[in-house]
């Protein structure tokens, strides 16, 4: 069982993505898209040490050349900020979703797409004029998570 | 769309300096065009008699023996109106730019040490200064300068009078130095901005965090 950890306050400059308790560097994209109807997407984007890029569904593949680093919020820091945990071994039978460290039950569907702006340098002349090129897409955040309440009826709450 | 802006406005400065603007502007002078009023040569009256045949050949118009020659066009020999700049003559001066407010007569020093008369005609203003400068032999560096107004004026014009002396005019305003030197400046500080701001734009969040160093709060890079 794997354990896959997002800790922020809901701004990419605070966000923090933990692996099995190591907190992971270079990431450029996570997307999460778990559902009780059988969707269950855990990717994971990153620039590895070789700065190659990668993608990798967390749960599944191994994270090759992964960068890592120390964990960058302390306690205190912690302590503002929203953890949403996901311990599960690939399957959605045994897929645990915890937020600060509560399990949550009744979940429909959890979703989680978080983006830095994807700006590479690029190389000449050219680049100085634009490098429109290698700028698709803007930041993106969002997470948001389903549940069902007792008498049926679904609620969606933001994660962060 | 901007790289296209900054490639199109770089080639139209390089192509607006290279170009010899000014020297294309007197060469198209001669004596047609513009607003020189009366002193053109055609177009005079020739009396009240519409047609020269008919009558004697001493018809009013005929000059006498004894008359001034110069009354009319008293072009030299040597000159005609094709080629030359515009500055050949006071008069294409002072039919644009009026008559001087002041002349007198100065010596100054030529390159060799030997003095010149000249007859200096003073208009007043930034250029008759700058006149002065460049009769003088005074010359400073940053009158080459973009941001001297020197810079924006022409040399002073010299021509030769009709009793063999030589006139100097104060330099006059150049507006194609102006918008070649606004086009210039106006492209490389395009560059400079389209640079520096596609920069920022390249660093993303390094101004929050930097990327790929331990310990730093964010994951993402």
């Amino acid at each position: 069982m794997a354990e896959f950890s997002i800790e922020g306050n809901g701004r990419i400059e605070r966000t923090a993505i933990y692996f099995n308790g190591q907190q992971l560097d270079g990431v450029r994209e996570v997307f999460v898209n778990i559902s009780e109807d059988g969707e269950f997407d855990v990717l994971l984007m990153y620039i590895g040490i070789d700065g190659q890029p990668y993608t990798k569904n967390v749960f599944t593949d191994y994270l090759d050349n992964v960068k890592t680093e120390p964990a960058g919020f302390t306690d205190e820091e912690a302590q503002t900020l929203n953890l949403l945990t996901i311990v599960s071994d690939g399957s959605l039978d045994s897929t645990v979703v915890a937020r600060n460290n509560e399990e949550q039950f009744g979940v429909v569907r959890l979703y989680v797409h978080i983006k830095a702006p994807s700006v590479q340098d690029g190389k000449g002349l050219r680049s100085w004029f634009g490098g429109a090129k290698s700028i698709p897409e803007r930041a993106e955040f969002v997470a948001e998570i389903t549940y069902r309440e007792d008498d049926g009826q679904l609620t969606t709450e933001g994660v962060f | 769309m901007k790289r296209i802006l900054a490639i199109a406005a770089f080639i139209i400065a390089v192509a607006a300096w290279v170009a010899p603007l000014d020297a294309l502007a007197q060469r198209r002078g001669g004596s047609f065009g513009g607003s020189r009023g009366g002193s053109r040569s055609f177009g005079r009256s020739y009396g009240n008699s519409s047609r020269s045949f008919g009558g004697t050949r001493s018809a009013p118009n005929r000059p006498s023996a004894n008359s001034n020659r110069s009354s009319g066009y008293n072009a030299p020999s040597a000159r005609n109106s094709f080629g030359g700049t515009r500055m050949n003559r006071p008069a294409d001066y002072t039919g644009r730019y009026g008559v001087p407010r002041a002349t007198e007569r100065r010596s100054f020093a030529g390159a060799n040490g030997t003095r010149n008369n000249y007859v200096v005609n003073r208009y007043g203003g930034m250029g008759d200064g700058f006149m002065m400068g460049y009769m003088l032999g005074s010359i400073p560096w940053y009158w080459s300068m973009p941001f001297h107004p020197a810079f924006y004026f022409s040399r002073p014009h010299t021509v030769v009078n009709t009793d063999g002396t030589t006139g100097v005019y104060p330099g006059t305003f150049q507006w194609g130095t102006l918008l070649i030197t606004l086009l210039v400046i106006g492209g490389i500080a395009f560059v400079v901005y389209t640079w520096v701001k596609n920069k920022r734009r390249r660093l993303g969040y390094a101004g929050a965090y930097q990327p790929d160093d331990d310990g730093s709060k964010s994951s993402f890079m």
